[in-house]
């Protein structure tokens, strides 16, 4: 029964935090961006406009909820509950520390369920998520915008999650495991991933904009094109989940890259221990996380049609030829593998 | 608490899959669909198979689901919502339908399921996901090449079969 309760206790505080992330991710981005255009951002709420995402966060409670006449309004509710679960349930099986051996021999594990088959649940519901923008799509009514966003989400997430599936398959493939936790431990003694999959990595790297549908690849949401795609119909709240979500699915998958390809908790020095893990970890991981808001500043929006070239004739081959490469370096025993 | 985690799973599913069958919106069944599906891979990882758990999601409610509703999307609304329900082979699929659950009950009466075994394995750490890799590359080689190929044989088909300008 303790483990329910351990369970739980984990799921609240990993709500929580995720949650005052998300706010702090909100202000961040505006000043990242502010920055790069030579603005000043938000500055007038608090210590450096620092309470401002509360006060957006109070206004989109008050704000009138619209839903359009025609919508399937059952589906129209339903769509960004989708979008929030799915993106909220990737974060439990994520380790958001190294585990820790507690006194009596038990290994304590910083995630909220330690998964044998854990980034299997994190396709999975990467897949499911989808469903969210694809339902937001079709719910709202016949609406245009929403419909064309939604049909390219559809498109984007069954094409880039190949991609993202290939190239994670490389470094499953080197350490025989799916839980992150044991990944992590077999890039301890030896260098990380990263060093023996630089392809792998590139192709991850460009997937997972792809899949959290961020600049250059945010075709769902293109605002000069459709003008914000899936959720032009939602307001308030509502729309506040869609962000929402996307913050969590960045964090994520920076999270996956970290602990997939650059050692999870191994630094280049200063190894060992729970606190030094912890801050290598977090370190690598803000710096993708900040990788998503500069990328948003710096690069334009690939076309609609570029996105699947790059998908399909590009992605797709060099990670099938990858995977070939490592199973035969496995199989003769490169000295590097 | 095993218990009840069966049930709810065993409600889901046959709630999701009546929903696919009953509703009359072909959006809200697809829906419902993934929900099935949802519910039985619940059911998966009850019988000790979190691999074949996540298989479940991954390809049906992730991969072919989505592909689902992406054909709905691009045929026309209005012809989406005014379809008949039932296409006039309704009978074989009752037929069919009836036959499966008379089979079934029979064979629930014959072993006589035992309702207090229900639901032990309540976690997600029994790792055969392993064992899985060593029996299909291992053991079934063969087989699991021959399969390969009938799939890909069954996608070219399909490519060629859609595509309007291959003259042979």
């Amino acid at each position: 029964m303790s483990i329910v309760i351990w369970g739980l206790i984990k799921f609240i505080v990993v709500l929580l935090l995720i949650s005052l992330y998300v706010l702090f991710m909100t202000w961040f981005d505006r000043k990242v961006l502010a920055r790069m255009q030579n603005r000043v951002g938000p500055k007038l709420i608090g210590f450096h406009g620092l309470w401002q995402p509360l006060a957006d966060g109070v206004k989109s409670i008050w704000k009138e909820d619209v839903m359009p006449g025609k919508a399937y309004k059952f589906m129209f509710w339903l769509a960004p509950v989708i979008t929030i679960t799915t993106a909220f349930a990737i974060s439990f099986v994520i380790p958001f520390a190294p585990p820790v051996k507690t006194a009596s021999g038990v290994v304590f594990h910083f995630s909220v369920v330690n998964l044998n088959v854990a980034i299997l649940f994190v396709f999975a519901f990467l897949g499911l998520s989808s469903y969210g923008v694809l339902y937001a799509g079709i719910s709202s009514g016949g609406s245009k915008y929403p419909f064309l966003g939604a049909q390219r989400e559809g498109a984007q997430m069954i094409s880039y999650e190949i991609v993202l599936a290939l190239s994670l398959l490389n470094p499953i493939l080197m350490s025989q495991s799916l839980n992150f936790e044991t990944i992590v431990a077999a890039q301890t003694h030896h260098l990380w991933y990263a060093f023996y999959q630089p392809v792998a990595f590139v192709t991850y790297l460009i997937a997972m904009f792809a899949v959290a549908g961020k600049v250059p690849f945010d075709m769902p949401e293109a605002e000069s094109e459709i003008c914000c795609g899936y959720f032009v119909e939602y307001s308030g709240l509502k729309m506040g989940l869609y962000p929402f979500a996307q913050y969590v699915v960045v964090l994520v998958l920076s999270a996956i890259m970290v602990l997939m390809f650059l050692g999870g908790w191994n630094g280049p020095f200063w190894d060992g221990g729970f606190v030094a893990g912890f801050i290598w970890y977090w370190i690598k991981v803000a710096f993708f996380i900040f990788l998503f808001t500069w990328i948003w500043g710096t690069l334009p929006r690939y076309r609609y049609d570029q996105l699947m070239d790059i998908g399909w004739k590009i992605l797709l081959p060099i990670t099938v030829l990858n995977i070939f490469w490592t199973g035969f370096a496995l199989t003769i025993g490169l000295p590097f593998f | 608490m095993a218990e009840f985690v069966f049930f709810v799973l065993a409600l889901v599913t046959i709630v999701g899959a009546l929903g696919t069958v009953i509703s009359r919106n072909a959006y809200a069944s697809a829906l419902w669909m993934v929900a099935a599906f949802l519910g039985v891979s619940g059911l998966f990882i009850m019988l000790n198979a979190p691999f074949i758990a996540m298989l479940q999601i991954i390809v049906y409610a992730g991969a072919i689901a989505v592909l689902i509703i992406f054909v709905m999307m691009l045929m026309d609304r209005r012809v989406l919502n005014n379809k008949e329900r039932f296409n006039p082979q309704y009978l074989w699929g009752v037929v069919l339908g009836v036959g499966l659950l008379a089979d079934l009950s029979a064979l629930a009466f014959k072993f006589r399921i035992n309702l207090s075994h229900i639901g032990e394995n309540l976690t997600l750490n029994g790792s055969n996901t392993k064992m899985i890799g060593d029996v299909l590359f291992k053991r079934y080689l063969f087989p699991f090449e021959i399969t390969a190929i009938i799939l890909l044989i069954a996608l070219i088909g399909a490519v060629v079969l859609t595509r309007k300008d291959i003259n042979t």
